[in-house]
């Protein structure tokens, strides 16, 4: 992948540094120049000062097109950050002029990491090879050997594998106010790690993004190199595994002659048999879930025979191993299939430690107030500026993908705070991910939605307690609409029509759940309302309740008119009343009365009519709309 | 001898309970176990600072607060050396300008995450006199350490800056000459020429950048005119509160005792590794020293746009292997082990150990 690199430096050492990124390694480097006492750590008793930066900074690369391109940036910050406790990294940090307390610069680095996920940041270590090992590749090594940051290229920092951002989270969330109150409770973190492996990037970031979306945080591995990097240690665990079983690096080692004792055969020596995998590799026998993405066995041999071998070692092995065939339909049927679904709930499994929504009732000390601190609030603005800005025009999956991270986490740090502008950024996120998932081949043509309605529910129930109690549930159904509202628009631009067709009929629902709520008489047209709401929300809906009315029809008639003791005049009842149905006419049996009455006999036709007449109407509009539609 | 702490605290809501959980011994002196350290707890809004007859006083006034009881155990306390205050926003205190630059002040706050909390909850946990003078004994400590490694830290990352540049440049040849693309080594040299331009102070070539490294390990007391050299003027030392510049002769002078400061291994390793030599009025150059012959020759080197003889500077090996019976010429420092150990060496000050700092083997 074809990276350039951003060095943030002071003169002469940006110069150097370029010189030996575009010389040595053959990328594209640019400098951006701060001054040389920000990295001499000159105190700075003011926070204006870094505030000029970071605007500096987010200009600059917010002025890069296309906005997806910051993907493939490496952004080498010259400054010795401390990385052992993470105490300095507090983005919250804050101290009065008066007090002549300096704040540290990685007050800055911990507002840039934040704002800008999709980049890799990379800081000088301040504490040797023990920051080196935990995440080695933010960390140039105290010796200033670039070589171990510019190899390993490939590494996505879009889903935190290193867990950089998720030790920014853990300052934060320690944070408090004047008044002691944590500003920002709910924040959540991702203790666990999960890992998507697999040659097609679009997998990749499908999968490492569906692991982080539940909790994960997430290495997305493409390459040979990062994923030795990653799973050579037998120290390092991961959760969540989800991996190709058949993959072909394109920098896969083509000597495998290290493991002949253990693996005499040469054919046994592949990484499509398991066995061998987890020898070469160790992370992966450690995995607590092991799911196999798979386009399914071969039929022909040795792939067949290497099929069941595998699926016999996977039972040997204490992980949770399970089995998915692509395609999937989208980002919650994937989890569900990986078995990491609550059936009884319907909700996903998140990883541990990692909760979202958050407790809707916070403990004492940690209500907080309605509003995000004002630092966040400014990062999370610029997340979803930005996400806007790449779904204007997605040129992939990955660009939906980018998108649908730099909302979600623009969602998790305000936590359901500053309630409208989370909602705005649930609603990008949603929309991202729908793009992503339209967009994506490995994807079955008919997404789940379904199931993210129930997200979306879930969550806007969450965010709206910020509301006022009065109005908040129907600012939650005012936000739902819009959301789904926005969805379906994107799924019509996309063609996606069952699913356009699905979130209208759930917008309806929700208009109709809104405008009860408006005023206390409207509920008198509820039946009505509600009826119509039910007929069209599918064709089978429609078919089923059309066959109620002839059936409800032919019962009226069949003891009004006919002679109930009589079962077989129940035949001449149906078919004076699909008869009438369907062709409002009325049938020449030379009965003219219904419970001996000829008003109520008019009166009934007059009904079966109009139901007749508006049912059909209405089913040939919507026939017509779906065959227009394909 | 014995040290006295002043501290105070706050109004804020979790503060006041922790410490007002002892209000019994709030106001008065508790003493440690071995009486080396005697406390005093008070609440802040009732401190002031106040000049008296060329002495400043630390006053318990305000007494028509009922918050602020006069104390007769401590009435208008002198400032002298052997008392640290310790105050939540010390800057708010009223006459905080007055206290002298020798008072230690160390200011704790609750955006001291995640120490505010512990420091708050020990407090509130605290069961008798001693333990709570040990817990303040425990937090003075910490700040105290935090702020007295502030300085050292600046210090080591403007030097180990001031030879970045260097470091890069430097592996950047290396590269070149093993890929043996001489013609990108040329083009370098010409581009390091360049840079290094000018003359002390203010050029950026290897020796002038070591003059600015001897300026931050000593400051003013290095004798610049005997050294043919003037002090540069482009760095920015750490000030102490009377804006005075802090070499780190100067804080390791403020931090550790005389004698300590004659046997610090990783001082002392400072020095050799800069080539500074300490006399009675001061520090000189010892021209002798690996650092200055590498310097100098780089410069040379650079300047001539040699392409050849780069050996010297990397490898030990190839110095070596010369001739026997030919000259043998004092190998060249490897600058990158040199790199490694002058930040070795701040690491070790930093720990406060006086132990040895990782050995370089070559003969500097």
């Amino acid at each position: 992948m074809s990276r350039s690199v951003l060095i943030i430096s002071y003169d002469p050492l940006a110069a150097r540094l370029k010189s030996v990124v575009e010389q040595r390694y053959q990328r594209t480097a640019e400098c951006f120049y701060l001054p040389r006492r920000f990295f001499d750590r000159e105190p700075e008793y003011e926070v204006d000062e870094y505030i000029r930066y970071y605007e500096g900074i987010c200009r600059y690369l917010e002025n890069l097109s296309p906005a997806t391109s910051l993907r493939n940036f490496i952004a080498i910050f010259t400054l010795w950050a401390e990385c052992k406790t993470f105490n300095k990294w507090n983005p919250l940090l804050y101290y009065r002029k008066e007090r002549k307390r300096a704040h540290p610069p990685e007050l800055l680095l911990s507002w840039l990491v934040l704002t800008y996920p999709e980049i890799r940041w990379v800081f000088m270590n301040d504490h040797g090879k023990e920051c080196q090992h935990a995440s080695q590749f933010h960390w140039i090594s105290p010796e200033l050997d670039l070589s171990e940051i510019l190899w390993h290229t490939a590494c996505i920092p879009l889903f935190d594998p290193c867990g950089l951002r998720n030790k920014i989270r853990e300052i934060l969330i320690e944070r408090t106010d004047p008044e002691g109150q944590h500003v920002a409770f709910g924040t959540p973190l991702r203790p666990k790690q999960a890992a998507a492996i697999d040659e097609e990037s679009s997998y990749v970031y499908m999968n490492a993004y569906a692991a982080y979306r539940f909790g994960y945080r997430s290495w997305g591995i493409n390459s040979w190199r990062m994923l030795e990097s990653a799973m050579k240690d037998p120290r390092e665990e991961f959760d969540v595994l989800l991996e190709d079983l058949y993959w072909s690096f394109s920098d896969s080692p083509l000597d495998t002659n290290r493991y002949e004792k253990q693996f005499p055969q040469e054919k046994d020596r592949h990484f499509s048999n398991l066995e061998y995998r987890d020898a070469v590799l160790p992370g992966f026998e450690k995995a607590r879930w092991r799911i196999l993405v798979t386009i399914g066995p071969h039929q022909s041999e040795p792939d067949k025979a290497r099929w069941l071998e595998n699926k016999r070692y996977l039972k040997t092995l204490s992980s949770r191993a399970r089995i998915l065939y692509k395609p999937f339909a989208g980002i919650f049927d994937l989890w569900k299939r990986a078995g990491l679904w609550n059936n009884f709930k319907q909700t996903p499994r998140q990883g541990d430690g990692f909760r979202w929504p958050p407790e809707p009732k916070a403990p004492p000390g940690y209500e907080g107030s309605h509003s995000a601190p004002g630092r966040l609030l400014n990062i999370a603005q610029r997340l979803i500026r930005r996400a806007i800005r790449i779904l204007e025009r997605p040129q992939g999956v990955t660009d939906a993908i980018q998108a649908a991270v730099l909302a979600l986490e623009a969602k998790e740090l305000l936590a359901g705070r500053t309630p409208t502008t989370a909602l705005e950024a649930l609603a990008v996120q949603h929309e991202a991910e729908i793009v992503a998932e339209s967009m994506f081949l490995g994807i079955e043509y008919n997404l789940n939605v379904k199931d993210r309605f129930r997200d979306i529910e879930r969550e806007v129930n969450f965010i709206s307690r910020g509301f006022n109690p009065q109005t908040s549930k129907r600012s939650a159904i005012n936000a739902r609409l819009s959301i789904i509202e926005k969805l379906a628009n994107r799924f019509r631009e996309l063609n996606q029509f069952e699913e356009e067709h699905e979130c209208l009929a759930e917008a309806r629902r929700l208009r109709l759940n809104f405008w009860l709520r408006q005023r206390a008489v409207h509920w008198l047209a509820w039946p009505f309302v509600k009826y119509i709401d039910v007929i069209l929300r599918s064709l089978g809906h429609f078919l089923a309740v059309v066959f109620i009315w002839i059936i409800l029809f032919t019962l009226l008639y069949f003891f009004g008119r006919y002679n109930p003791s009589n079962p077989a005049e129940l035949w001449d009842a149906l078919a004076e009343s699909i008869g009438f149905f369907f062709t409002t006419e009325q049938m020449n049996n030379g009965k003219d009365a219904l419970f001996g009455s000829i008003p109520l006999w008019h009166l009934a036709l007059g009904f079966q009519g109009l139901v007749a007449f508006s049912n059909l109407g209405l089913l040939l509009a919507h026939i017509y709309m779906i065959i227009s539609r394909k | 001898m014995q040290e006295t702490l002043i501290w105070t605290y706050t109004q804020k809501e979790g503060e006041q309970e922790a410490f007002e959980a002892h209000k019994a011994f709030l106001g008065r002196w508790l003493f440690s176990a071995s009486k080396d350290l005697r406390l005093f707890i008070f609440k802040q809004k009732c401190v002031e600072f106040r000049a008296e007859d060329d002495k400043v006083k630390i006053a318990f006034n305000r007494r028509d607060d009922s918050d602020c009881l006069s104390s007769p155990e401590i009435e208008d306390l002198e400032l002298g050396e052997s008392i640290i205050l310790f105050h939540h926003q010390w800057k708010s205190i009223p006459g905080c300008e007055l206290i002298p630059p020798g008072i230690r002040v160390l200011d704790y706050s609750s955006a001291d995450k995640p120490h505010y909390g512990e420091m708050i909850a020990a407090v509130r946990n605290a069961r008798s006199t001693p333990e709570l003078v040990e817990i303040a004994r425990e937090w003075r400590d910490f700040y105290l350490a935090t702020f007295r490694k502030d300085p050292l830290l600046r210090l080591k990352h403007q030097a180990l800056n001031l030879f970045a540049p260097l470091n890069i440049a430097l592996q950047q040849i290396r590269h070149f000459r093993k890929e043996k693309d001489f013609y990108q080594l040329q083009r370098l040299l010409e581009e390091l020429k360049e840079d290094w331009k000018g003359s002390p102070p203010f050029s950026r070539a290897p020796f002038s950048v070591l003059g600015r490294l001897w300026y931050l390990l000593a400051g003013t007391e290095v004798h610049w005119k005997q050294a043919n050299l003037a002090p540069p003027g482009d760095l920015y030392l750490p000030k102490d509160r009377n804006g005075e510049e802090i070499s780190l002769h100067i804080w390791i002078k403020n931090n550790f005792s005389p004698k300590a400061l004659q046997t610090l291994a990783p001082w002392k390793e400072l020095q050799k590794l800069a080539g500074l030599r300490k006399t009675r009025g001061g520090f000189t150059i010892n021209r002798a020293a690996g650092i200055v012959a590498l310097a100098t020759a780089l410069e040379n080197h650079v300047n001539d746009r040699k392409l050849e003889g780069w050996e010297n500077f990397f490898s030990r090996a190839e110095n070596k292997s010369n001739l026997p019976g030919a000259p043998v010429k004092p190998p060249l420092p490897d600058f990158f082990e040199w790199y490694r150990a002058i930040n070795a060496a701040f690491d070790q000050l930093s720990e406060g150990k006086p132990h040895e700092p990782e050995r370089i083997d070559h003969q500097l």
